[in-house]
Protein backbone atom coordinates (compact mmCIF):
# COMPACT_ATOMS: atom_id res chain seq x y z
CA UNK A 1 0.00 0.00 0.00
CA UNK A 2 1.39 3.42 -0.92
CA UNK A 3 2.09 5.99 1.78
CA UNK A 4 -0.79 8.23 0.59
CA UNK A 5 -3.23 5.34 0.58
CA UNK A 6 -2.30 4.25 4.11
CA UNK A 7 -2.48 7.84 5.29
CA UNK A 8 -5.95 8.23 3.77
CA UNK A 9 -7.00 5.02 5.48
CA UNK A 10 -5.68 6.33 8.81
CA UNK A 11 -7.67 9.54 8.34
CA UNK A 12 -10.83 7.65 7.44
CA UNK A 13 -10.67 5.78 10.76
CA UNK A 14 -10.87 9.03 12.68
CA UNK A 15 -13.15 11.05 10.37
CA UNK A 16 -16.55 9.87 9.24
CA UNK A 17 -18.31 10.67 5.97
CA UNK A 18 -20.26 13.66 7.37
CA UNK A 19 -17.04 15.19 8.74
CA UNK A 20 -15.43 14.83 5.31
CA UNK A 21 -18.32 16.58 3.55
CA UNK A 22 -18.06 19.47 6.04
CA UNK A 23 -14.28 19.66 5.63
CA UNK A 24 -14.57 19.62 1.82
CA UNK A 25 -17.15 22.39 1.96
CA UNK A 26 -14.98 24.55 4.26
CA UNK A 27 -11.89 23.84 2.13
CA UNK A 28 -13.73 24.85 -1.06
CA UNK A 29 -14.95 28.04 0.62
CA UNK A 30 -11.36 28.85 1.56
CA UNK A 31 -10.28 28.02 -2.00
CA UNK A 32 -8.02 25.20 -0.87
CA UNK A 33 -7.60 21.46 -1.35
CA UNK A 34 -8.82 19.23 1.48
CA UNK A 35 -5.30 18.19 2.60
CA UNK A 36 -3.95 21.76 2.52
CA UNK A 37 -6.97 23.00 4.47
CA UNK A 38 -6.62 20.28 7.15
CA UNK A 39 -2.92 20.96 7.43
CA UNK A 40 -3.50 24.68 7.90
CA UNK A 41 -6.26 24.06 10.48
CA UNK A 42 -4.13 21.68 12.54
CA UNK A 43 -1.23 24.13 12.53
CA UNK A 44 -3.37 27.08 13.55
CA UNK A 45 -5.61 25.46 16.18
CA UNK A 46 -4.22 22.11 17.43
CA UNK A 47 -1.08 23.09 19.37
CA UNK A 48 -2.59 26.38 20.51
CA UNK A 49 -5.27 24.58 22.51
CA UNK A 50 -3.00 22.09 24.23
CA UNK A 51 0.15 24.06 24.93
CA UNK A 52 -1.28 26.76 27.24
CA UNK A 53 -3.08 24.07 29.22
CA UNK A 54 0.12 22.02 29.61
CA UNK A 55 2.07 25.11 30.67
CA UNK A 56 -0.69 26.10 33.07
CA UNK A 57 -0.72 22.70 34.81
CA UNK A 58 3.08 22.73 35.11
CA UNK A 59 3.01 26.21 36.67
CA UNK A 60 0.52 25.10 39.35
CA UNK A 61 3.21 23.23 41.32
CA UNK A 62 5.25 26.41 41.56
CA UNK A 63 2.20 28.42 42.65
CA UNK A 64 1.56 25.81 45.40
CA UNK A 65 5.14 26.17 46.63
CA UNK A 66 4.80 29.96 46.75
CA UNK A 67 1.50 29.66 48.61
CA UNK A 68 2.84 27.22 51.23
CA UNK A 69 6.02 29.22 51.80
CA UNK A 70 4.09 32.44 52.25
CA UNK A 71 1.76 30.75 54.76
CA UNK A 72 4.78 30.33 57.05
CA UNK A 73 5.60 34.04 56.93
CA UNK A 74 4.60 36.46 59.68
CA UNK A 75 4.46 39.40 57.30
CA UNK A 76 0.69 39.87 56.84
CA UNK A 77 1.10 42.62 54.28
CA UNK A 78 3.32 40.41 52.11
CA UNK A 79 0.87 37.52 52.57
CA UNK A 80 -1.98 39.70 51.37
CA UNK A 81 -0.02 40.88 48.33
CA UNK A 82 1.03 37.36 47.32
CA UNK A 83 -2.52 35.99 47.77
CA UNK A 84 -3.76 38.77 45.53
CA UNK A 85 -1.15 37.92 42.89
CA UNK A 86 -2.01 34.23 43.09
CA UNK A 87 -5.71 34.87 42.58
CA UNK A 88 -4.90 37.01 39.50
CA UNK A 89 -2.68 34.20 38.17
CA UNK A 90 -5.43 31.58 38.74
CA UNK A 91 -8.05 33.54 36.87
CA UNK A 92 -5.93 33.69 33.67
CA UNK B 1 19.90 -8.51 51.92
CA UNK B 2 16.28 -8.82 53.03
CA UNK B 3 14.74 -5.58 54.19
CA UNK B 4 11.60 -4.95 56.24
CA UNK B 5 8.40 -4.41 54.25
CA UNK B 6 6.88 -1.17 55.43
CA UNK B 7 3.60 -1.73 53.62
CA UNK B 8 2.00 -2.66 50.30
CA UNK B 9 0.93 -0.69 47.26
CA UNK B 10 -2.51 -1.74 46.02
CA UNK B 11 -3.79 -0.80 42.58
CA UNK B 12 -7.58 -0.52 42.76
CA UNK B 13 -8.02 -0.35 38.98
CA UNK B 14 -10.14 -3.34 38.04
CA UNK B 15 -12.14 -4.13 34.94
CA UNK B 16 -15.01 -1.63 34.62
CA UNK B 17 -14.02 0.35 37.71
CA UNK B 18 -14.01 4.16 37.75
CA UNK B 19 -15.52 4.30 34.26
CA UNK B 20 -18.35 6.64 35.21
CA UNK B 21 -17.88 10.33 34.48
CA UNK B 22 -18.42 11.21 38.14
CA UNK B 23 -15.72 8.77 39.35
CA UNK B 24 -13.00 11.48 39.74
CA UNK B 25 -15.33 13.66 41.80
CA UNK B 26 -16.44 10.76 44.02
CA UNK B 27 -12.87 9.60 44.63
CA UNK B 28 -11.46 13.10 45.25
CA UNK B 29 -14.27 13.81 47.70
CA UNK B 30 -13.70 10.46 49.43
CA UNK B 31 -9.95 11.04 49.79
CA UNK B 32 -10.29 14.62 51.01
CA UNK B 33 -13.22 13.62 53.24
CA UNK B 34 -15.50 16.18 51.64
CA UNK B 35 -18.19 13.67 50.68
CA UNK B 36 -20.36 14.39 53.69
CA UNK B 37 -19.21 11.36 55.69
CA UNK B 38 -18.33 12.35 59.23
CA UNK B 39 -14.88 10.68 59.23
CA UNK B 40 -12.08 12.68 60.78
CA UNK B 41 -9.13 10.46 59.96
CA UNK B 42 -7.63 12.69 57.23
CA UNK B 43 -4.26 13.88 58.51
CA UNK B 44 -2.76 15.37 55.32
CA UNK B 45 -3.61 15.87 51.68
CA UNK B 46 -2.16 17.64 48.68
CA UNK B 47 -1.41 17.18 45.03
CA UNK B 48 0.79 17.73 42.03
CA UNK B 49 -0.36 19.44 38.85
CA UNK B 50 -3.30 20.89 40.78
CA UNK B 51 -3.82 24.10 42.72
CA UNK B 52 -3.93 22.85 46.32
CA UNK B 53 -5.13 26.10 47.83
CA UNK B 54 -8.31 26.23 45.78
CA UNK B 55 -11.63 24.59 46.70
CA UNK B 56 -12.28 20.87 46.16
CA UNK B 57 -14.78 21.80 43.43
CA UNK B 58 -12.03 23.68 41.64
CA UNK B 59 -9.62 20.73 41.96
CA UNK B 60 -12.25 18.41 40.43
CA UNK B 61 -12.52 20.93 37.58
CA UNK B 62 -8.73 20.94 37.16
CA UNK B 63 -8.77 17.14 36.67
CA UNK B 64 -11.54 17.47 34.10
CA UNK B 65 -9.62 20.23 32.29
CA UNK B 66 -6.65 17.93 31.64
CA UNK B 67 -9.03 15.22 30.37
CA UNK B 68 -10.08 17.55 27.56
CA UNK B 69 -6.64 16.96 26.05
CA UNK B 70 -7.68 13.39 25.25
CA UNK B 71 -9.12 13.71 21.76
CA UNK B 72 -9.27 10.10 20.58
CA UNK B 73 -12.74 8.91 19.72
CA UNK B 74 -14.27 5.83 21.27
CA UNK B 75 -14.81 4.57 24.78
CA UNK B 76 -12.99 6.76 27.31
CA UNK B 77 -12.45 3.89 29.75
CA UNK B 78 -11.30 4.75 33.29
CA UNK B 79 -11.62 8.39 34.29
CA UNK B 80 -9.38 8.07 37.34
CA UNK B 81 -6.82 5.65 38.74
CA UNK B 82 -6.78 4.79 42.44
CA UNK B 83 -3.79 3.34 44.26
CA UNK B 84 -3.33 2.88 48.00
CA UNK B 85 -0.15 2.43 49.98
CA UNK B 86 -1.16 0.66 53.17
CA UNK B 87 1.42 0.63 55.96
CA UNK B 88 2.14 -2.56 57.87
CA UNK B 89 1.88 -2.33 61.72
CA UNK B 90 5.71 -2.38 61.84
CA UNK B 91 5.98 0.33 59.15
CA UNK B 92 3.47 2.52 60.96
CA UNK B 93 5.25 2.25 64.30
CA UNK B 94 8.63 2.97 62.69
CA UNK B 95 7.24 6.16 61.16
CA UNK B 96 5.94 7.18 64.60
CA UNK B 97 9.16 6.38 66.45
CA UNK B 98 11.28 8.32 63.95
CA UNK B 99 8.91 11.29 63.58
CA UNK B 100 8.73 10.91 59.80
CA UNK B 101 6.91 13.78 58.11
CA UNK B 102 4.08 11.79 56.49
CA UNK B 103 2.92 14.67 54.27
CA UNK B 104 6.40 15.03 52.80
CA UNK B 105 6.65 11.28 52.28
CA UNK B 106 3.23 11.10 50.59
CA UNK B 107 4.17 14.02 48.37
CA UNK B 108 7.41 12.35 47.33
CA UNK B 109 5.48 9.16 46.54
CA UNK B 110 2.92 11.14 44.50
CA UNK B 111 5.77 12.71 42.57
CA UNK B 112 6.69 9.30 41.09
CA UNK B 113 3.29 9.21 39.30
CA UNK B 114 3.60 12.84 38.20
CA UNK B 115 7.15 12.49 36.95
CA UNK B 116 6.82 9.22 35.05
CA UNK B 117 3.30 9.52 33.62
CA UNK B 118 2.86 13.32 33.52
CA UNK B 119 -0.54 12.96 35.14
CA UNK B 120 -2.11 15.07 37.89
CA UNK B 121 -2.11 13.37 41.29
CA UNK B 122 -4.04 14.03 44.47
CA UNK B 123 -3.00 12.26 47.66
CA UNK B 124 -4.60 11.93 51.06
CA UNK B 125 -3.26 10.30 54.24
CA UNK B 126 -5.85 8.50 56.36
CA UNK B 127 -5.15 7.38 59.90
CA UNK B 128 -8.19 5.31 60.93
CA UNK B 129 -8.89 4.80 64.60
CA UNK B 130 -10.44 1.33 64.16
CA UNK B 131 -8.50 -1.47 65.82
CA UNK B 132 -7.57 -3.46 62.71
CA UNK B 133 -7.09 -0.52 60.34
CA UNK B 134 -3.71 0.98 59.53
CA UNK B 135 -2.28 4.22 58.28
CA UNK B 136 -2.64 4.43 54.49
CA UNK B 137 -2.12 6.89 51.65
CA UNK B 138 -4.61 7.21 48.81
CA UNK B 139 -3.48 8.38 45.38
CA UNK B 140 -6.01 9.58 42.80
CA UNK B 141 -4.24 9.80 39.46
CA UNK B 142 -5.71 11.44 36.38
CA UNK B 143 -5.82 8.86 33.58
CA UNK B 144 -4.98 11.49 30.94
CA UNK B 145 -1.43 12.77 30.58
CA UNK B 146 -1.36 16.57 30.46
CA UNK B 147 1.81 16.27 28.37
CA UNK B 148 0.54 14.03 25.57
CA UNK B 149 -3.23 13.78 26.04
CA UNK B 150 -2.83 9.99 26.01
CA UNK B 151 -4.37 7.62 28.52
CA UNK B 152 -2.23 6.30 31.36
CA UNK B 153 -1.67 2.56 31.71
CA UNK B 154 -0.06 0.62 34.53
CA UNK B 155 0.48 -3.12 34.62
CA UNK B 156 1.24 -5.37 37.62
CA UNK B 157 5.01 -5.24 37.18
CA UNK B 158 4.95 -1.42 37.10
CA UNK B 159 2.91 -1.39 40.33
CA UNK B 160 5.45 -3.77 41.90
CA UNK B 161 8.32 -1.56 40.76
CA UNK B 162 6.62 1.48 42.26
CA UNK B 163 6.05 -0.45 45.49
CA UNK B 164 9.82 -1.10 45.68
CA UNK B 165 10.47 2.62 45.08
CA UNK B 166 8.09 3.45 47.96
CA UNK B 167 9.83 0.97 50.30
CA UNK B 168 13.17 2.63 49.48
CA UNK B 169 11.74 6.10 50.14
CA UNK B 170 10.60 5.01 53.59
CA UNK B 171 13.87 3.21 54.33
CA UNK B 172 15.81 6.37 53.44
CA UNK B 173 13.99 8.20 56.24
CA UNK B 174 14.83 5.65 58.94
CA UNK B 175 18.06 4.89 60.79
CA UNK B 176 19.90 1.83 59.40
CA UNK B 177 19.26 -0.34 62.47
CA UNK B 178 15.47 -0.19 61.88
CA UNK B 179 15.72 -2.18 58.62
Amino acid sequence: MSRTKSKNKAISIRINETDLITIDYLAATAGMKRSAYMCQRSLSTGPNLAKPLRDKIKSWNLLNEIYHEIQKSNDTQLKHRIHKLLSVEDSK
Amino acid sequence: MKTTSFGTLINKAGNGKYTNQDAPENLIRYITRTNGEPKNDLIAWGGLGILEYKSIDSIIGQFSLAQQLHTRKGDFGRFIDHEIFSFSPKGESLLDENNVDIDRLAREMAYTFYETDHCQVLYGVHSPSEKDAHLHIHFAINTVSFETGNKRRENISQTRERNTQFQNMIAARLPNDDM
